[in-house]
């Protein structure tokens, strides 16, 4: 996880823990993203990276409960684009499960309709941590930039 | 979720219209699919032209639709954007499902079999 000095541009942005106000951190991740010359896909990888991370939490850390915050902190600098995800919710350890998306292609019967969303995660970002701080359960995923 | 839907002979056309699927939607996306499959339609294509955003949540959706076939029907997708196109080779998805540039070649593709 990058340190980020005070000189880095930082913005943060709090939603509500319901699904229906994900977009919302979709449009400021991608707008932002869209003005640091990554390209269209990379732009959605990353989009597509902290709506899975956002989902994470309002699912599992507060079991799709609303009424509870979370929190996007998005810092840049010529080297690394960071977000911060952070919840108050439930800690989820879920770091310390196997990421791989192991399925045959050719077994319609056992495709995975769901589990996803960190491999994604992985495959996208350059870094993905998780740490927990006085109640407060935080991922942290980074992309390097150029 | 607003889905149109076009029945060109024996396959049936289904063009999401919301922007995103995503996991706010893809339940009433998945459960729009499977009124259509408890239907009787066996041959679907799935338009993506309009979507530009699909997360795992909705992605799966759609795997979950295909799934409900149970083997006696077939999805096939037409029309991805590029950047929608990305998620299905981030997950490997694009070895699992029929991808067609265009919805003629889709349904023609369905229409074959």
């Amino acid at each position: 996880m990058e340190t980020f000095s005070q000189q880095d541009a930082r913005i943060s942005i709090s939603i509500d823990s319901r699904l229906n106000q994900v977009h919302l951190v979709g449009y400021a991740v991608h707008g932002i993203c869209s003005q640091l010359g990554l390209g269209d896909i990379v732009v959605y990888q990353i989009e597509l990276a902290v709506v899975e991370a956002v989902n994470n939490a309002i699912k599992h850390a507060y079991g799709s409960v609303g009424g509870h915050p979370v929190e996007v902190v998005i810092s840049v600098n010529e080297k690394r684009l960071q977000f911060e995800i952070c919840d108050e919710g439930k800690n989820l350890h879920f770091l310390r499960k196997g990421t791989a998306l192991d399925f045959d292609p050719r077994n319609k019967t056992d495709l995975p309709e769901g589990g996803m969303g960190l491999h994604i995660m992985e495959q996208v970002m350059d870094d993905v941590s998780y740490f927990v701080r006085n109640g407060r359960n935080c991922l942290v995923l980074c992309k390097r930039l150029a | 979720m607003r889905i149109d839907e076009v029945k060109k002979g024996a396959v049936l056309v289904v063009k999401p219209m919301d922007k995103r699927i995503d996991a706010s939607s893809a339940t009433a996306f998945k459960a729009k699919i499977a009124g259509w499959i408890q239907e009787g339609e066996k041959r679907i294509v799935l338009n993506l032209s309009e979507v530009d955003f699909i997360d795992s949540s909705g992605l799966g959706a759609i795997v979950s639709s295909l799934k409900a076939m149970g083997g006696e029907g077939d999805l096939v997708i037409c029309n991805p954007r590029e950047t929608v196109m990305s998620l299905f080779r981030l997950t490997r998805m694009n070895r699992v499902f029929q991808i067609l540039p265009s919805e003629e070649e889709a349904v023609a593709n369905l229409s074959e079999t």
